[in-house]
């Protein structure tokens, strides 16, 4: 089961559809959870992601749950040995925890803004599902900073990441 | 207990090739087969899996230790430089590939990683490939976040930042290599000469395509035969120079019916002009049929005439 949290309000209508996008992808049930087991978030500026998701919790999940957080704040570019990278979205693999920001998306167009948050979304919970980034510009799992991320905007797995996430899910449940 | 420079303690981490980080767990004896042996117990951080090495084959095996932090700049350098291109022979790919990914050392996976990568520029990955890139990645990302300390899904980000750099379109990367193909003339691309040759000599069949195929069809038993005979080396000249001559001998043979059988001329024209034995062959099957169709035609005035007769006799009778 995929739990969506959403930190700040998020329409009830967009909500079910991203549960439905994260449903289409992975063939398994997605639904939305109050958001009581938070840490303390900082008054102002961007989320550090990574210490976000090791403190943050959600009472209904349980221990083979996946749960996605979503916030409109920003997430704080992480340094890492090849440079500043910028975040969007997170995931911490052995919690089963990630977090996804709305933030930067095009907000005028509302079928666009979802696409996007949907296709975030679905990277994340691929990455908790132990995938990897891909190499298909169309898929997902493709970085997220690269250009062919934006432009394509249907949230949307590659062949083999859709083989390797049926087996891993499978490999979950037996 | 160490084995070389490496300290095989409880807690330690290693790396054994191409199963990914692992934990020593302690030593083991065990019995198998009726005699006795001590292997190295091991769990993989990935599945928990356990995985025993016999001490005596600790070295043979390549355990190492996990990567340092200088090692893990030293790889980021190495994925981050400018790409040479990938090797487009499939079969020296995979041997290199396997070779590499047997001998476990995390600059050996980088390689691999950033080579497919490039590759899959060109085209998309072949799904061997594209797992094999899956399993070097998945192995180099545990190693860089076993050495470093960050998360998984941080090292992979590091990864990829280094690989495909932001606003960088990686389609433009495979338009510049193909581009550079193209500039290159035959003799870069090491092309064999025969295979050339070959080219060249299917070139001179389309050229020569106007009235050979069907008067070659006929005459495919000859040319069997006498290609054993006949220097392979050549055969475009041997072709070519067959139908220029074929029609020559039919002129002749048309202009000299009578003389038509005495094919050794037809035979030392030929042998004048080219030394195979193939090309002679062809002429005097042609020169005999044409040859038959000129006798028939010299025969025919005479029977006309015979008929002619005939018919006046009957005219007469009548």
């Amino acid at each position: 089961m995929i739990r969506l949290v959403t930190i700040e309000e998020l329409p009830p209508a967009q909500t079910a559809r991203l549960c439905a996008c994260l449903y289409q992808a992975y063939g398994i049930g997605c639904e939305p959870s109050p958001a009581d087991l938070l840490p303390r978030l900082p008054a102002k500026g961007p989320i550090d992601a990574v210490a976000f998701l090791e403190q943050a919790d959600c009472a209904e999940a349980l221990d083979d749950d996946k749960v996605v957080f979503v916030t409109s704040r920003p997430l704080a570019a992480r340094d890492l040995p090849s440079g500043k990278v910028p975040t969007q979205s997170m995931a911490l693999v052995p919690q089963g925890r990630a977090i996804v920001t709305t933030h930067g998306l095009p907000n005028g167009d509302p079928d666009r803004f979802l696409k996007r948050l949907a296709k975030l979304a679905v990277h994340e919970v691929g990455r908790l599902w132990g995938l990897h980034h891909c190499l298909d510009v169309r898929c997902a799992l493709y970085p997220p900073w690269s250009p062919p991320f934006t432009t394509a905007e249907q949230p949307q797995l590659c062949a083999f990441c859709r083989d390797k996430s049926d087996e891993k899910i499978r490999m979950a449940k037996s | 207990m160490t084995a070389g420079k490496l300290d095989f303690s409880k807690g330690t981490r290693v790396v054994y090739p191409n199963q990914g980080v692992c934990r020593v767990v302690g030593q083991v004896e065990m019995t198998i087969g009726g005699q006795k042996a001590t292997f190295l117990k091991l769990v993989r951080e990935n599945d928990d899996g356990t995985v025993m090495i016999p001490l005596a084959k600790l070295q043979d095996v390549g355990v190492r230790r996990v990567a340092d932090e200088k090692e893990i700049a030293q790889l980021f350098k190495q994925l981050s430089a400018p790409d040479l291109g990938p090797d487009l022979n499939w079969k020296t790919r995979h041997k290199s590939h396997g070779e590499r990914m047997a001998e476990g050392g995390v600059f050996a996976m980088a390689d691999v990683v950033k080579e497919l990568a490039a590759l899959s520029d060109l085209r998309p990955l072949p799904i061997k490939e594209r797992e094999l890139y899956d399993n070097a990645r998945h192995l180099l990302v545990s190693e860089i976040a076993a050495a470093l300390g960050i998360p998984e899904t941080s090292a992979e980000d590091a990864i990829d930042f280094a690989l495909f750099p932001p606003g960088v379109e990686r389609k433009k990367l495979a338009a510049l290599l193909l581009e550079e193909l193209a500039g290159l003339d035959d003799g870069d691309l090491d092309l064999d000469e025969a295979l050339l040759e070959g080219a060249d000599t299917l070139d001179g069949l389309d050229d020569g395509d106007g009235d050979g195929a069907s008067a070659e069809e006929g005459e495919g038993e000859d040319l069997a035969e006498v290609d054993d005979e006949a220097p392979k080396s050549k055969p475009k000249s041997s072709k070519l120079s067959a139908k220029p001559e074929a029609s020559a001998k039919k002129a002749a043979a048309s202009k000299k019916p009578s003389k038509s059988k005495s094919t050794p001329k037809a035979k030392a024209a030929a042998t004048e002009t080219k030394p195979a034995k193939k090309a002679p062959a062809k002429p005097a099957k042609k020169a005999v049929a044409k040859e038959a169709s000129t006798t028939s035609a010299a025969a025919k005035p005479a029977a006309a005439t015979k008929a002619k007769k005939a018919a006046s006799k009957k005219e007469k009778s009548s």
